[in-house]
């Protein structure tokens, strides 16, 4: 116990030496939560040209819909379609809506002509959402055609804010995580300091096992200040309760943090630790639910997706803060998470004897 | 200029030295740039329904056309409505209809609640759309009654791999440049090496301008075979002018090195400077460069601020050049922004490295 006060101790104080991390893990959350996710996800406003060549009152009409509209910014007019998609190539339209000659003409016999719309498609997402938004408003037809009831659960608004605020938890909880004590352990490899330690009888797994439970004190720490941006900025609340987010945290970070600890064990130098580290935590970032949920991943990588720590980590902290599903749902991942570390702590802990 | 080249070829024997980390900052990106771009899709690519049917046998051919659908993985069929909510707990699905009667007779014999798991706000649409359709097909009949004719510009196919790659290639010479590089200059200070160049005739700026010489190299290096990459695997050419494209892609990699100049510059350990370029460079432009949301969705205030990240110019030059194909005078601005960023964040890194450099 005394040997545990010791080591406690000793990163504490290593910890409190450099204030600058200090004010960083201050700051990070102000900036990681408090702003990026009041950019996400509004509803997109686009603009769009109109090419009328039938001057009349119905493309007129066409015209005063799109004026009216709250999804777009008021029309340019343009005499050809050469015109308006000039100016899709300097980006200040998204879509040219082209009224054909004999438009009106057409309704009055029963039998329009098609209006062409022309979206930009090398900005997919947008034309994504702009073209079925731009095709119920002019035929002023809802895409449902008014037979399904639509429930949105758990985003009524549908901003993305509350999707990307659990992200950017997340992936400030895996770089605290795996940085601190990976970059810990590789200088202490470094500077030799892990080799002192063992010849003074200290046992490995001890020594390891306080630094890794300092760290996911730090992890926790974090995972309040970003609870607390959350609330005052965006009236974050946690479906589940404080107690589960915090348990589920805990136990999800560990894998996250032994993974730092085994980076560091298996690389000779820190140069190599911090590549490593930096690649493996993209890859992690990329292929787990932060980006974009599960069902948008194609084929084997959604299989990589559900074996990846940080998007157990991430999953879980959705379904307590978003979605308040009991704990059962996520029983399996918190198995897992705990199953990894285990695996993570021995393997570095053989991997460091056998160097030392 | 000689002395900038020794310089140089320390820096390149240093990242050659070590053939883990050599292999590592040669062959991971590849594999990140094929992998990421394969595996994130802008669009829905699963959807795990739910139905609950209490519109009786009536009901069956309305449910044959759900459970047909394009990119249905799995179809769970619920004994009653309650079990909805528990059903996207307990089966992680997307997506529950209700099916029951209607009250309209013969015009319109059921009706349908569906409840979207609308957290992810971009796939409501990529989930609504392909149910009302297939509920409009079961009911009436397909029918090509649009009054539009659609077609998309520079990506006549929709080929959706088109908004996830710019944001990789972002990506990769982010970390490259501004990550790596940063690492790579408060490397010297770390080890305590920096001493000993101060004792060298070289100025800062010349060891500067020698160790950024080797990572431009490498990011020429990743963006070459990253346009053979995009070319061969995911089918994307490059419309523009291939030399604009190529000089583009090196500027934002020259910008994102002047950033990395800056944090290392001014940054005492690894742990600070690998933590400010995460927060305050790569996750800024990660979600603010229009790779995970559409710029234009956003507040006003923020797409000006938006619009300060590199990440954003990068993008937008390289949607320009490589699918519209515009040329210069229609990339001007990024190109510009590019410039004079990099311009400002060099002379600040230099002043602070030209502080530590003399301290040393």
């Amino acid at each position: 116990m005394k040997r545990f006060y010791y080591i406690f101790k000793h990163e504490v104080l290593a910890f409190v030496r450099f204030p600058l991390m200090i004010i960083l893990l201050l700051l990070c959350p102000i900036v990681v939560i408090g702003f990026i996710p009041q950019t996400l996800g509004h509803s997109i406003k686009f603009n769009c040209a109109i090419v009328d060549m039938d001057h009349s009152s119905a493309s007129m009409e066409i015209g005063q819909k799109n004026l009216s509209s709250e999804h777009c910014l008021p029309p340019v007019w343009c005499k050809s379609v050469e015109e308006a998609m000039h100016l899709m190539e300097y980006n200040s339209v998204l879509m040219i809506v082209s009224i054909p000659e004999g438009y009106e003409r057409g309704i009055a016999l029963g039998n329009p002509e098609k209006i062409t719309l022309l979206a930009d498609g090398s900005r997919v997402i947008e034309a994504d959402i702009a073209v079925p938004k731009m095709m119920s408003l002019l035929s002023d037809n809802d895409a449902s055609g008014g037979i399904i009831n639509l429930h949105r659960l758990f985003n009524s608004e549908e901003h993305s804010e509350q999707y990307y605020l659990v992200s950017l938890i997340s992936m400030s909880l895996l770089i605290i995580a795996m940085f601190l004590i990976g970059l810990n352990i590789a200088g202490e490899k470094k500077h030799n300091t892990l080799s002192q330690i063992i010849v003074t009888g200290v046992d490995m797994r001890l020594y390891l096992g306080t630094k890794v439970l300092f760290y996911s004190l730090v992890v926790i720490l974090e995972l309040f200040l970003c609870l607390a941006m959350g609330y005052i900025v965006y009236d974050m609340t946690i479906a589940s309760g404080i107690g589960q987010l915090v348990m589920v945290t805990y136990i999800l970070t560990f894998p996250l943090l032994f993974l730092g600890v085994f980076i560091a064990s298996v690389a000779r130098n820190d140069i190599q630790a911090i590549y490593l580290m930096i690649f493996l935590m993209i890859f992690l970032v990329m292929l787990s639910s932060i980006i974009a949920p599960l069902a948008n991943m194609s084929g084997i990588s959604y299989y990589f997706c559900r074996m990846n720590p940080v998007n157990w980590l991430t999953e879980s902290l959705r379904i307590v803060i978003t979605y308040g599903y009991p704990l059962r749902t996520i029983l399996l991942e918190l198995i897992a998470g705990i199953l990894l570390s285990v695996i993570f702590f021995f393997s570095s802990i053989r991997l460091l004897k056998r160097i030392n | 200029m000689r002395g900038i080249w020794t310089v140089a070829r320390k820096e390149l024997s240093h990242i050659l030295r070590d053939k883990v980390s050599g292999l590592i900052l040669f062959v991971l990106p590849a594999l990140f740039f094929i992998s990421i771009g394969f595996a994130i899709s802008v669009d829905i690519e699963r959807i795990d329904l739910a139905i609950a049917n209490t519109a009786g046998p009536k009901a069956n051919e309305v449910i044959n056309h759900l459970c047909n659908m394009n990119k249905v993985s799995k179809v769970v069929m619920l004994n009653s409505p309650s079990e909805v909510e528990e059903s996207f707990a307990r089966d992680g699905i997307v997506a529950a209809i209700v099916i029951s009667e209607g009250e309209g007779g013969y015009n319109a014999p059921f009706k349908f609640d569906l409840f979207i798991n609308c957290s992810f706000a971009t796939n409501i649409l990529a989930i609504r759309n392909p149910i009302s359709s297939a509920i409009k097909n079961a009911l009436i009949g397909p029918g090509n009654d649009s009054p539009f004719t659609v077609r998309y510009l520079y990506n006549s196919d929709l080929n959706r791999k088109m908004a996830t790659i710019p944001g990789v290639i972002m990506i990769i010479l982010i970390v490259v440049s501004t990550i790596i590089f940063s690492i790579s200059i408060n490397k010297e200070k770390v080890h305590g090496t920096s001493r000993l160049l101060s004792l060298t005739p070289l100025g800062p700026m010349k060891i500067v301008i020698g160790k950024l010489i080797p990572y431009f190299l490498i990011s020429l290096i990743h963006i070459s075979y990253l346009i053979f990459l995009g070319q061969s695997i995911f089918g994307l050419g490059i419309n523009g002018s291939f030399l604009l494209y190529f000089l583009f892609c090196a500027l934002f990699s020259l910008n994102s090195m002047m950033l990395g100049l800056l944090v290392g510059s001014y940054c005492k350990t690894y742990e600070a400077a690998l933590i400010i370029c995460w927060f305050f460079i790569f996750t800024p432009n990660l979600f603010l460069s229009g790779f995970v949301m559409p710029v234009n969705s956003m507040p006003e205030t923020m797409q000006k601020i938006a619009r300060l990240h590199n990440g954003y110019h990068f993008i937008e030059g390289y949607r320009g050049i490589a699918y519209k194909g515009t040329g210069l005078s229609e990339n001007l601005p990024h190109i510009l922004f590019l410039t004079i960023q990099s311009l400002i964040a060099f002379i600040i890194a230099l002043l602070g490295f030209s502080r530590r450099y003399s301290k040393s």
